[in-house]
């Protein structure tokens, strides 16, 4: 427990560092939606229904962009392997990745909603639903990065190979997410979408990272 | 009590059969080290001398063979029974010396004092200097402070006073000495001239084909 906190406050630390570079993904996530509006001619009677596919679009392109480098400094200058030989457990670290992960690029985009919201003129309803969507997906989105981003820790220019594996099995968040925060309007979080996601989530976390922290072993040996 | 000290072996290697690609680097090859034991390993470049390292670390697995430590497979998860030094030194460059110390004596679970560890390696005045701003022989130094906070009793050292002055070549023979007499255990490969440390010290060459540890 206390090696799973110390990674956490290591990883700030050096995030805070780091001179902003984890800053990044936001930057994706708000200029993709500016972009968006402009592109489909910032009317917001089109652009209103529109909204929540394009932020979770957002949100799974920012996001996919930033699993390459989750475990690649780690695996490169060595520590990984003087962690495996702690007797830390690799699961832990891994687990303690993740919550850092989430803590710089899912936090500052819910935090950010808002303004989003402003860009496509979004209701009060509207807006909660996406958060509530996000927020439940989130630790499948990262949990299913995360692994692909274990599985390709030491290919270099793995991107793109990332990308190809982890889109498949995004693709039903994508499909829950965006009804589910549609029709958060009508049905709050009983609508069944919100289920289905926390399922997805829960599944993604007990899989997700042993499977992580198997892939890392692998690439150590 | 009785039980811990009959199973206090040390580092068993069991008919171990190392290979990379094609090259078969050891093969039905047996090692034991004990309790205040030092191994010298010496070979040529590309022999095969960090993969056994790695080997007896529990981060490479081996084609054949057991290696055992205290009469358990090392690569059974957590066991902890080695620290290793090698190329690499692993800081954390935006993170001070000391930083660095206080993360891996979390993760070591240990006890011992990080100031003393920094004053004993020689770095107690660069501790707030960032480790990115280290010089390689510096960091070599922040790395083996690192191997002092750790508990392991087996070191595992991959060249360590490759990028060492001539003072930091006798800290590390002094860290070996103070090791060994505390009944710790160390394999060390190293370009260097054998010194004998402790009561019990065995020179290993590796040479193509034909592998042999003597006294």
């Amino acid at each position: 427990m206390q090696g799973l906190s110390t990674v956490i406050k290591r990883d700030l630390l050096i995030a805070y560092r780091s001179g902003g570079t984890w800053l990044l993904s936001l930057i994706f996530f708000c200029l993709f939606l500016a972009l968006s509006a402009i592109a489909l001619g910032g009317d917001f009677a089109t652009l209103r229904p529109l909204a929540p596919a394009l932020i979770w679009l957002s949100l799974i392109l920012s996001l996919l962009l930033s699993f390459e480098q989750l475990f690649r400094t780690d695996k490169e200058d060595d520590t990984l392997s003087h962690l495996k030989l702690s007797g830390l457990g690799l699961s832990n670290y891994v687990f303690a990745k993740c919550c850092v992960h989430w803590v710089l690029s899912v936090l500052p985009l819910l935090l950010c909603l808002p303004l989003a919201a402003l860009f496509f003129d979004l209701g009060l309803a509207s807006t909660a639903g996406l958060f509530f969507s996000i927020l439940i997906a989130s630790p499948a989105l990262i949990c299913y990065g995360a692994f692909s981003g274990a599985c390709l820790v030491s290919y270099k220019g793995g991107g793109v190979l990332l990308v190809l594996l982890t889109v498949p099995v995004l693709l039903p968040l994508l499909i829950f997410g965006v009804s589910g925060s549609i029709r958060y309007a009508q049905l709050g979080l009983h609508a069944t979408e919100f289920q289905a996601l926390a399922g997805l989530s829960l599944i993604a976390i007990a899989v997700g990272i042993p499977a992580s922290a198997a892939a890392l072993n692998i690439t150590l040996e | 009590m009785d039980d811990q000290q009959q199973n206090n072996t040390g580092l068993e290697i069991v008919n171990l059969g190392l290979q990379r690609g094609d090259t078969a680097i050891l093969s039905g090859f047996n090692l034991s080290v004990t309790p205040g034991d030092m191994v010298w390993i010496k070979g040529s470049n590309g022999i095969g001398k960090t993969s056994f390292l790695k080997c007896c670390a529990g981060l490479l697995r081996a084609q054949e063979g057991n290696i055992l430590w205290n009469g358990d497979n090392i690569l059974k998860s957590s066991l902890g029974h080695a620290a290793y030094l090698g190329h690499l030194d692993a800081h954390k460059p935006d993170l001070t010396a000391l930083e660095n110390l206080q993360f891996w004596q979390t993760i070591y679970d240990s006890t011992k004092d990080i100031n003393s560890c920094l004053k004993q390696v020689g770095l107690w005045k660069q501790k707030d200097q960032k480790a990115k701003t280290l010089s390689a022989g510096q960091s070599r130094r922040l790395s083996l402070a690192r191997l002092l906070l750790s508990n392991a009793p087996l070191w595992i050292l991959d060249e360590p006073a490759a990028v060492m002055d001539e003072k930091g070549k006798n800290l590390i023979q002094g860290l070996l000495n103070n090791h060994i007499n505390a009944n710790g255990c160390v394999l060390l490969a190293s370009h260097g001239a054998p010194v004998r440390v402790g009561n019990h010290t065995r020179l290993l060459s590796f040479d193509a084909g034909d592998t042999h540890a003597r006294a």
